[in-house]
């Protein structure tokens, strides 16, 4: 009987042994197994994720290049599309990053978090590029921050020239029409022009969740974008070329500001955007200064863009 | 050797935990050499249809003849060599930019001038409707073009749409005008596929 306990007791002792073995190829395996999984999880992503910047930047320097071909007068409905089912709806989209109650939008009226509520306006909007039978967008662009004199400052103001009126102030550097009013200075949409088309070509975008900021810098100069007017919601001219109701309402002038963590001082009411996921592109944009054809501007149109979590459907 | 009760009866335990592990390795490296079969395969169709869109967008206006000739001459040549089919769709929009249509199709469903209550086409404004397609010889696209009803002209695309495809939207210039040419804005969907 003895003898028996004993023998039985060897022989679990062994069949023990054997199964720790087993457990512990079992948890090698494991742990293999584990490994694997991490791998195949992140395999291909940092491809896929070169590849996706790639598109949008593909993406945003062909809506660069289109600029130069397209004529305005295509525009004059972008924001208000007669007889569509979204006409009167088109300039009222709004952002859904607009942290606050935001009014309803009445089409053709301007109202905060709607950023393109201006260019429906029938005077003044996109309406108004129909009577430019033959420009391009690129053309009155051109024509509008040509009748600068300095470099530095910007004369985008869908306006050539200013009064001989005109009080100081960056505006001071555009050309100045002798004994002129306000009312007899030309009217050049430039501005206009890209916010109409540029509201078009990102529109897969935007869907998509993007936001995009375009701006104009001094091309021997990187990185000195040229002012822009400080924001007022009745002032046309002063609208950013932007989606994002941040960079109109915090006086945003450059791509810069996207970036940046600055925070919110009495240039910059709500600071710098603190964006990190920015992609930006640039091209040249040379411009005749005022009526000369030997004396150029040499500026960049740079645009930049990034992705939001909310979706805009 | 006392306690062995032989060879088979002294590993039996340890069999089920080893044959476990053997079948978790086995079938685990079986789904990873599939997943990264599957993304291998996602990726090189992503490059492909990159690459392609860097073709076609060399030119930022696209001009209906353009468009043509190097429908022939590149495209075709292009995908044909990263062994992708293709479908190249330019959607004419001119005036506004609707993107609830079909990628697979070249229509334009507000042309100007045409109401939508009534249905009733009070006219093209002078905006050509239809769009431009290309596809690789290999997907028998025949592109036939459909009469014009109420101011809406379609191209129709009959073939096999594919299962699995990557597509890539941009934005260009086309040609809008039917009786004075000019220029507005459109779409180019760029779709690419393996396999059928």
């Amino acid at each position: 009987m003895m003898e028996k306990a004993v023998r039985t007791g060897r022989e679990m002792t062994r069949g023990q042994a054997a199964l720790f073995d087993g457990i512990m190829f079992l948890l090698f395996a494991s742990f293999s197994v584990a490994m694997i999984y991490v791998f195949v999880n992140d395999y291909g992503k940092a491809q896929d994720e070169a590849l996706r910047s790639g598109y949008i930047l593909a993406y945003v320097q062909q809506a660069g290049k289109v600029i130069f071909f397209t004529q305005v007068k295509t525009l004059k409905d972008v924001a208000n599309p007669v007889g569509l089912p979204n006409a009167g709806l088109e300039g009222c989209w709004k952002d859904p990053e607009f942290p606050y109650a935001a009014a309803s939008c009445i089409p053709g009226t301007v109202a905060r978090g709607y950023p393109y509520s201006d260019l429906a306006d029938p005077l003044k909007g996109c309406a108004s590029l129909s009577k430019f039978d033959l420009s391009t967008v690129s053309d009155l662009l051109k024509k509008d921050l040509g009748d600068g004199t300095d470099e530095s400052f910007s004369c985008l103001d869908d306006q050539f020239g200013n009064p001989s009126s005109q009080s100081p102030g960056t505006t001071q550097f555009c050309t100045v029409h002798d004994n002129a009013g306000w009312r007899d200075i030309p009217r050049v949409p430039g501005k206009m022009a890209l916010r109409c088309v540029m509201k078009e070509l990102m529109k897969p975008l935007q869907t998509a969740g993007f936001k995009y900021f375009a701006d104009f810098e001094r091309e021997q100069s990187a990185g000195s974008s040229i002012p822009q007017k400080i924001f007022n919601i009745n002032d046309p001219d002063s609208f950013r070329i932007t989606n994002h109701w941040e960079a109109d309402e915090g006086n945003w002038y450059s791509c810069d500001n996207v970036t940046s963590k600055t925070p919110p001082s009495l240039e910059y009411p709500f600071g710098g955007g603190g964006i990190d996921n920015v992609l930006s592109t640039s091209l040249p944009f040379r411009v005749n200064k005022g009526n000369t054809l030997d004396e150029t501007m040499n500026f960049v149109l740079r645009v930049c863009i990034w992705s939001t979590k909310v979706s805009n459907r | 050797m006392r306690g062995a009760i032989g060879p088979i009866g002294d590993d039996i335990p340890s069999i089920f935990p080893i044959v476990a592990g053997v079948l978790l390795f086995m079938s685990t490296a079986l789904y990873a050499s599939n997943q990264l079969s599957e993304r291998n395969s996602y990726l090189e169709l992503s490059k492909a249809g990159i690459g392609l869109s860097y073709v076609v967008l060399s030119s930022p206006y696209m001009r209906d003849d353009f468009f043509k000739g190097e429908c022939t001459q590149t495209y075709r040549d292009y995908a044909a060599r990263r062994r992708v089919d293709f479908l190249i769709t330019v959607k004419k929009f001119c005036h506004y930019t609707d993107l609830n249509g079909d990628i697979f199709s070249v229509k334009n469903p507000y042309p100007p001038h045409l109401s939508l209550d009534t249905g009733v086409y009070a006219g093209d404004g002078g905006y050509h409707h239809l769009g431009l397609a290309c596809g690789s010889d290999s997907t028998n696209w025949n592109a036939a073009q459909a009469p014009c009803a109420g101011g809406v002209c379609n191209l129709l695309l009959t073939g096999k749409q594919p299962k699995n495809f990557q597509s890539f939207n941009f934005p260009i210039a086309v040609d809008c005008g039917k009786q004075e040419p000019f220029v507005g804005v459109g779409t180019l969907n760029i779709i690419v596929w393996r396999g059928g």
